[in-house]
């Protein structure tokens, strides 16, 4: 078009090519900008132009010809152009062809042309984005000029007219002269320019007309032109959402479409320009109305209350940590929770955010049935599902040994199978916070003892008060310490001291170290390996020190035998039981510990970075890996979560019935589960003890005469057949330790250096 | 357990070393190698015969074999000490500390070299290196223990060998023979068992110079009549229970192998012992040499093809020359008659040659594969014979193992 063209003529003026053009550092801004604004002659106009050519070239080339557009009469007719959607459209389109054409050969031709009008005016469009650009990227819908366009309306095409108009001289070019074009910084920006999104472009012409007028010096423009967080941020949501020039979109927590009150409070609480957010927020508030599609996506519906709660909460929140009594937050709490009750997902544009306390019993008082989706639709009624977990319980019930006990949850873990018991531990740990304390909000819905339908709301409504006093913290806290005891556990550590967040006196190391105190008597059970996979088992029999076994039933024979000499037989087969006293024998530890846990809050930060590393200390229950809870009073410090024996897949009915409570906090599991600190090996005992050796070469002559085709494996050695340490360490410890009445294990290594000691040649299995 | 196992286990090879080849072109080039026949081998690495010798086919050749170190009981075990030889500094079996446990007194010059061979002492590369390196390793806890023989093709090794030795602090055990053989000069004292071959290609390495003592014992064995151990006169029965027959020739002893072996190590007074290095037949009272005895046993309950293989060659080979009792495997055994000297001589003659296909069997994969197609028509169906594959892997394998 004839627009690309006019503004090359701009640039070109023979006369200053040589000086200016090349060498960014050469410029004297000043004197340049002397000339070229006031003159109407060509060459002055050119001069700045000229200047700023590189800068145009690449992205901004608006910004050069900023100065000389002052005059109203231009501006009108610019935005008359801007506003016309068409030559808007045209001319965005247009820029990319012109950069393309600018080579100095053109700029020559043009010279003979050297109209300051059409250059003039193309450069005030140009700056006019670029301006946006700088400060507000919102510009596309907003149309200010709407107004001013009055006059010039009529004009056909933006490109003739903007030859045709007159030059007029600009009024500011004394701006620059004062404020000085600044444009070294201009030019170190211009070397790491990218080019700008067209979107942002053409967006950009619409409605930038007050803010010139606002009388930003072309210096300011200069200088303020750069990265601007804010404006980039906006920009690139905009691009997010007309999917026009990139189809990549931009990767965003919340969709700013859908929720852009919340972004702009955000922005609005870092802002530093109050400029610039005068004209965002008109134009924030019209872009949605630009964005047709609305794209709801879950994550964005549920992060977006996050980000509102942010700029809220960070007031909010701050101010908790700092209240002083309990009270106040809990009465705060309890208001918003009414709200919250309702919330559910009917209005969701006004969504509540709750405060951390107030969700946390908002949680409390639902019901949670956890099932794939698939699962919870099918029983459409609640009752149905209820009264089907009920029926299990009951089942389990019957199998088990003791006589029901009041407590539900923990007549139910300890009496399935006693296997299970180590796994139901896991599960009860993970419903408490890193000091061992319950997580609150979990109401437990007693299925057993109640007729299910009817039970369900009592228990609901029963805990509902407690919560909300302030008493409630230690009383629902014991209560459900009852019901999630683990027999593995010693009561002081799996305490669910009240949540206080008040006074955190103590040190932050110290409390985070403090649940390490670990349970006295704690009684391992051993792990179900039938319920491993066959990797799994593998990699524990080589924890034992024995190589991988092929045999499925071989390894978990012998991982079970391990077991049994790491930890005594007798634990293996004892039930846990379940000791419900526990939790009345120490009343005074909750609170001295709450105040701790306060200090484990708000250290968060530190302790999350050095707790993951923590679980990994094999053998010893690691010192507290902190689980951090998000810092919300309400909710009792998560602590250390650790699991000292492998875990055992929990049947799925544990699924069911535990819903750990912890989904819903954003506790950062430590990956305390994968660490699986290992028991002491018994292989550390039994290696050093001098006589095993011997007990072992005892083993193998007392082993009875084979046949030829079974040899012994005292014949084996007679015969020079090779070992297989694998083999034999399998027979050794299955049946050879037996004969003579042997309890300890032998590993792989450890035969090797016994038959090595007595030349007995020896080999490991070759893997197949 | 044990059926995995069993599968697998082959019997007692008749022959299996491991040697040190060197160009004799060029001394300084060596190589460690292990096979079940050395004059094959040989033959391969100098490029006569076909087979995997990749890193010793280039101008160096001829090679020789300058010492070998046999009486293997397992492809295992040969590749087990191979390995250590080749590469000593990995080896635990030739650990800096075990050197000092195995010397009883320390010397100046052993703290020397030890101190000279750190842990991670690398790949030896001269002659003495590795002459001392198998000086260690025949020392060592593990290898000490074996029933091996080393034997000196060249002069100048055992030269080394012997100034090692009587440098080196710790003896190698007795039973362990050293045979100068080939161009050393003959010192071996006459009637040790440990006959020179005179060179490697006269090394016999099949069962034929037991087979005297295979077919006393298939026949023994055969006899539906009482057998009894002659230790605790029990009724044994070979299809069910592992018996052994005594080798010497005429001595018809048959024992259990637990008794035999308890007999044995009860001799010995080393309660920690498990595999009796010989003993005295109770019988007989000669000294047998109880690799022989389970070479035997083994042969018989696992390489049934093989032993009748042998056992058909050996009946061949009576019927050529009329009186075969070839005693050479036997080593205790002073040959009671003269005559089968010459006729095992005439054996192996016929082993040396490549194109007897009865010796077919017995090149390196012999192990793997037992008589594949000879002697089909006793061959064992239940056999799985894994023929093509195990020997090209062995080929490689051994062509590999250079230094």
């Amino acid at each position: 078009m004839s627009t690309g063209t006019d503004i090359i003529v701009l640039s070109s003026s023979p006369d200053h090519i040589p000086t200016r053009t090349p060498a960014p550092p050469a410029y004297d801004p000043v004197k340049l900008f002397g000339l070229s604004p006031r003159s109407p002659s060509p060459p002055p106009p050119l001069s700045p132009t000229e200047l700023f050519r590189p800068a145009t070239r690449s992205r901004f080339f608006p910004v050069a010809d900023k100065p000389p557009q002052t005059e109203k009469g231009e501006e009108r007719t610019v935005k008359e152009i801007t506003n016309l959607p068409k030559f808007n459209s045209a001319l965005s389109e247009e820029k990319p062809k012109r950069r393309g054409r600018k080579p100095a050969s053109e700029k020559s031709e043009n010279a003979s042309k050297t109209k300051a009008a059409p250059r003039k005016k193309r450069t005030e469009n140009t700056t006019k984005r670029e301006n946006t650009v700088n400060q507000i990227l919102t510009g596309r819908v907003a149309k200010p000029g709407s107004t001013q366009l009055s006059t010039s309306g009529n004009k056909d095409t933006g490109v003739l007219n903007l030859e045709t108009t007159p030059e007029r001289k600009s009024t500011r070019g004394a701006d620059w002269e004062h404020g000085g074009l600044q444009l070294e910084a201009a030019m170190k920006r211009r070397m790491d320019w990218t080019p700008p999104s067209k979107d942002s472009m053409h967006i950009v012409g619409l409605d930038e007309g007050g803010v010139q007028k606002e009388g930003h010096g072309f210096g300011d423009l200069l200088s303020e032109y750069g990265f601007n967080s804010e404006v980039s941020s906006c920009s690139n949501a905009r691009v997010s959402g007309d999917d026009g020039p990139t189809k990549r979109r931009r990767i965003e927590l919340v969709d700013p479409r859908l929720y852009p009150a919340s972004k702009q409070a955000s922005h609005d609480a870092e802002d530093k320009m109050s400029t610039e957010d005068e004209q965002q927020r008109p134009s924030k508030s019209k872009k949605p109305k630009a964005q047709t599609k609305k794209m709801n996506t879950i994550t964005a519906r549920v992060t977006a209350r996050y980000l509102n709660e942010l700029s809220e909460n960070t007031d909010s929140s701050s101010k908790e940590t700092s209240a002083p009594g309990e009270d106040s937050a809990i009465g705060k709490s309890q208001t918003v929770k009414r709200k919250s009750k309702a919330k559910p997902k009917a209005h969701e544009p006004d969504f509540v955010v709750l405060s951390p306390e107030a969700a946390a019993k908002s949680l409390e008082n639902q019901d949670l049935i956890f099932g794939t989706c698939s699962q919870l639709e099918r029983e459409d009624s609640p009752t149905t599902l209820r009264e089907m977990q009920a029926a299990i319980l009951e089942s389990e019930r019957c199998v088990a040994t003791e006589p029901s006990s009041v407590i539900t949850r923990d007549v139910r873990s300890t009496t399935t199978v006693s296997r299970f018991s180590k796994t139901r531990g896991l599960w009860s740990v993970a419903s408490r916070d890193s000091e061992g304390s319950l997580v609150q909000q979990a109401e437990i819905i007693d299925l057993v003892d109640s007729p299910p339908t009817s039970k369900v709301p009592v228990a609901a409504s029963n805990n509902r008060p407690k919560t909300s006093t302030k008493i409630d913290d230690r009383a629902p806290s014991l209560s459900q310490d009852q019901t999630f005891r683990t027999p593995t556990e010693d009561p002081p550590a799996r305490r669910a001291p009240s949540p206080k967040p008040r006074k955190a006196a103590a040190k932050p190391s110290r409390a985070s170290r403090e649940p390490s105190s670990r349970p006295t008597g704690e009684q391992p059970t051993m792990p179900q390996y039938s319920g491993f996979t066959d990797t799994e088992l593998s990699t524990q029999i080589a924890k034992y020190g024995f190589k991988a076994i092929k045999n499925r039933k071989k390894m978990i024979e012998m991982l079970q035998k391990c077991w049994e000499s790491q930890h005594g037989k007798s634990m293996s087969t004892i039930p846990p039981v379940s000791q419900e006293k526990a939790p009345t024998s120490e009343p005074q530890i909750p609170s001295e510990k709450a105040t701790r846990k306060t200090t484990t809050r708000k250290t968060t930060a530190k302790s999350k970075t050095s707790a993951p590393s923590k679980p990994k200390s094999q053998k010893n229950p690691p010192p507290a890996t902190a689980v951090i809870t998000p810092p919300r009073p309400s909710f009792i410090d998560v602590e250390e979560i650790q699991d000292s024996e492998e875990e055992t897949i929990p049947s799925p009915s544990h699924y069911t019935f535990h819903p750990p409570t912890t989904k819903h906090l954003p506790i950062s599991t430590t990956p305390s589960s994968p660490s699986r600190p290992r028991a002491k090996t018994s292989r550390s005992k039994t290696t050093t003890s001098p006589d095993l050796a011997e007990q072992i070469t005892k083993a193998v002559r007392a082993q009875v005469p084979g046949t030829p085709s079974r040899p012994s494996w005292h014949e084996k050695i007679i015969m020079y057949d090779p070992i297989v340490l694998d083999d034999f360490a399998i027979w050794l410890n299955t049946e050879g330790l037996n004969l003579i009445g042997e309890d300890r294990e032998v590993g792989a290594a450890f035969l090797r250096s016994w038959c090595e000691s007595r030349g007995v040649c020896c080999c490991f299995r070759q893997s197949h | 357990m044990a059926n995995v196992y069993d599968g697998v286990v082959k019997p007692i090879p008749a022959f299996y070393c491991c040697y040190l080849l060197r160009s004799t072109v060029r001394h300084s080039s060596l190589y460690i190698g292990s096979t079940p026949h050395p004059p094959r081998r040989l033959a391969q690495h100098n490029g006569v015969a076909k087979g995997g010798a990749r890193k010793t086919a280039n101008d160096k050749r001829p090679w020789e074999m300058t010492v070998i170190v046999e009486g293997f009981t397992s492809r295992v075990a040969a590749l087990q000490f191979e390995w250590a030889w080749q590469k000593p500094g990995l080896s635990r079996h030739l650990d800096p500390n075990q050197d000092e446990s195995n010397s009883t007194e320390p010397q100046p010059h052993a703290d020397s070299t030890r101190q000279a061979k750190p842990r991670a002492r690398g790949p030896a590369r001269s002659l003495k290196k590795h002459i001392e390196n198998l000086h260690a390793l025949l020392r060592s806890t593990y290898f000490s223990h074996w029933p091996l023989k080393v034997r000196f093709f060249s002069a100048d090794a055992y030269q080394l060998w012997r100034i090692w030795s009587d440098r080196v602090n710790g003896a190698i055990p007795k039973h362990i023979g050293i045979i100068l053989d080939g161009g050393c000069a003959d010192d071996n004292q006459p009637g040790t068992g440990n006959p020179r071959v005179g060179s490697v290609q006269q090394i016999q390495p099949d069962y034929s110079k037991i087979s005297g003592y295979l077919e006393k014992a298939a026949f023994r064995l055969d006899d539906p009549g009482d057998l009894r151990c002659s230790i605790c006169r029990v009724l044994v029965d070979p299809k069910d229970e592992l018996v052994v027959v005594c080798p010497q020739e005429r001595c018809y002893c048959i024992n259990h192998l637990l008794c035999l072996s308890a007999r044995f190590l009860d001799s010995t007074r080393d309660p920690e012992r498990l595999v009796p290095m010989s003993g005295t037949c109770p019988e007989c009272r000669q000294i047998v040499e109880w690799p022989l005895v389970m070479q035997e046993l083994t042969l018989r309950n696992r390489g049934k093809k093989e032993l009748e293989a042998v056992l058909r060659k050996k009946k061949r080979s009576d019927g050529r020359t009329i009186a075969a009792q070839s005693d050479i495997g036997t080593a205790a055994v002073e040959t009671r008659g003269s005559l089968p000297s010459a006729d095992t001589q005439t054996g192996w003659k016929d082993g040396l040659d490549e194109n007897n296909p009865e010796d077919f069997p017995l090149d390196e994969d012999w192990i793997e594969s037992l008589a594949p197609e000879s002697d089909s028509e006793m061959g064992d169906p239940q056999r799985p014979l894994p023929v093509g594959p195990s020997r090209v892997e062995i080929v490689i394998e051994d062509s590999d193992c250079d230094e």
